[in-house]
């Protein structure tokens, strides 16, 4: 059997059979994926070791939870991989690295850097195209919508926490949230509808 | 309060996000219930929010991350699912709470759990279905429980079991007057060939092994010198137990079995 050539879907139907080998094959397709972003959630090595492993054993335990017509594999993956650090970064609140927590400046960072050089090469061969039409989205949104939308997303913070955070209304919060998901939205449609055609 | 399907669009993308204030997600929950146009709306959110993951900065996984996770796998693969059908901590506290009420100390409780353990190793002795050495580590831990348990700032904290081992309870009872600690846990899996179970120190970042357990079924026990962290001035933050190689290790490297339940 060629793994290799076998779609995640394909591979997840083995998993549901108990096929460790094609679990192995997700988690050398995914597993640096999923990493980076429960590090950049955690912000903590250790911690995000040990979450990115629950991660994939969830995956292991539980595959029959994934249903290829409410999304892709990588949607459901990388939503078990967020949700997951979030929860984490919640329940051990201050200990974290402050440096683990989006600030206003810390934000740009990684925004700015939405280019191919961070592109991480092991999932290239997968996700490369994904990531490269997503990093584009984001980074045409105005700044106070990107900030929003990554403190929402990667920092686990409720509008309400946001306004608070920024010193802006809760209105003008909501606002940013909203049209930023919508150009990002925009801008994703000509490329997945180019994939899935 | 009922809102219609221009209210629930202002509020879907933020749902999607995770984003939405708790005293506003019932009203656009009880919508998208009930209209197929504003649930198609909130599949295409999620889709977007899932792949802002792909922004995240690459920072690869450590090799022997998926040595764990594969290892792991196996385990579970090969591990029957059960339940445990008495949990001996949840027992251990109904007993206490029995004692307590009858005006039992904690002395005394250890001392009926001495006894206890001493009958057991009796009876172990009796079956000559232990080793020497087993009962010799039995008997120094009871030895050092009691030494434990006797000291006023005596502390106790929990230790749960993780996914790998969700059938596994412990306790770590420590005293900083003595610079002891025991630890007991019930409910461990079966140890690979080659591996024992590691007890750790957690200082934020830094781990320190403070020693492997002798394991007797699927119980597991230690008795440990508490190693205040000189430097920070403080107790450690955390306790958890991995596997490691039977050889030692000097960093944790294997997946986690227990941890403390309560890491603050």
């Amino acid at each position: 059997m060629n793994y290799t050539t076998l779609r995640d879907d394909e591979l997840m139907e083995r998993v549901c059979a108990r096929d460790l080998a094609a679990f192995e094959h997700l988690y050398d397709r995914y597993g640096d994926l999923v990493h980076s972003v429960v590090m950049r959630v955690v912000g903590d090595r250790y911690v995000a070791e040990d979450v990115a492993q629950d991660v994939f054993l969830r995956v292991w335990r539980k595959p029959e939870q994934f249903d290829l017509d409410r999304g892709k594999f990588t949607t459901w993956l990388l939503s078990i991989a967020r949700n997951r650090s979030i929860d984490e970064r919640r329940s051990r609140g201050r200990r974290l690295r402050h440096e683990a927590m989006p600030s206003p400046a810390e934000e740009e960072d990684p925004l700015l850097s939405v280019s191919d050089d961070t592109e991480d090469p092991a999932t290239a061969s997968v996700v490369a195209d994904d990531q490269r039409a997503v990093r584009a989205a984001l980074a045409v949104l105005p700044p106070e919508q990107r900030m929003a939308i990554q403190l929402a997303y990667f920092g686990g913070m409720t509008q309400q926490e946001i306004a608070n955070q920024l010193g802006q209304p809760l209105g003008t919060v909501k606002t940013r949230i909203r049209l930023g998901m919508q150009k990002m939205r925009g801008a994703l449609e000509p490329h997945y509808m180019v994939e899935g055609s | 309060m009922p809102i219609d399907c221009d209210a629930a669009r202002e509020n879907i993308d933020a749902f999607a996000l995770g984003a939405l204030d708790a005293d506003e997600a019932p009203a656009l929950e009880q919508h998208l219930q009930t209209c197929i146009a504003c649930a198609r709306e909130l599949r295409a959110a999620r889709e977007t929010a899932a792949s802002l993951a792909l922004t995240a900065p690459a920072v690869p996984a450590a090799a022997a991350l998926k040595a764990r996770v594969m290892a792991s796998a196996a385990v579970l693969s090969t591990r029957p699912r059960r339940r445990p059908s008495w949990n001996y901590w949840a027992v251990a506290a109904a007993a206490l709470a029995v004692l307590a009420a009858g005006g039992v100390t904690w002395g005394a409780l250890m001392q009926r759990h001495a006894s206890d353990l001493s009958g057991q190793t009796a009876i172990a002795q009796a079956q000559a279905t232990q080793s020497s050495q087993q009962l010799a580590s039995l008997v120094s831990w009871q030895r050092g429980m009691l030494e434990v348990s006797s000291q006023a700032d005596l502390r106790t904290t929990p230790m749960a079991g993780t996914v790998l081992a969700p059938s596994a309870s412990g306790q770590y009872f420590w005293s900083s007057t003595k610079q002891e600690g025991a630890f007991f846990a019930t409910g461990m899996p079966p140890l690979p060939a080659g591996k024992d179970y590691t007890f750790w120190f957690i200082y934020g970042d830094k781990w320190e092994n403070a020693g492997t357990a002798t394991v007797t079924g699927d119980q597991a026990r230690l008795i440990v010198h508490v190693d205040e962290d000189e430097e920070a001035g403080a107790a450690p933050k955390g306790f958890a137990v991995t596997i490691e190689p039977a050889a030692g290790a000097q960093e944790r490297s294997g997946p986690m079995v227990l941890q403390s339940a309560t890491r603050s």
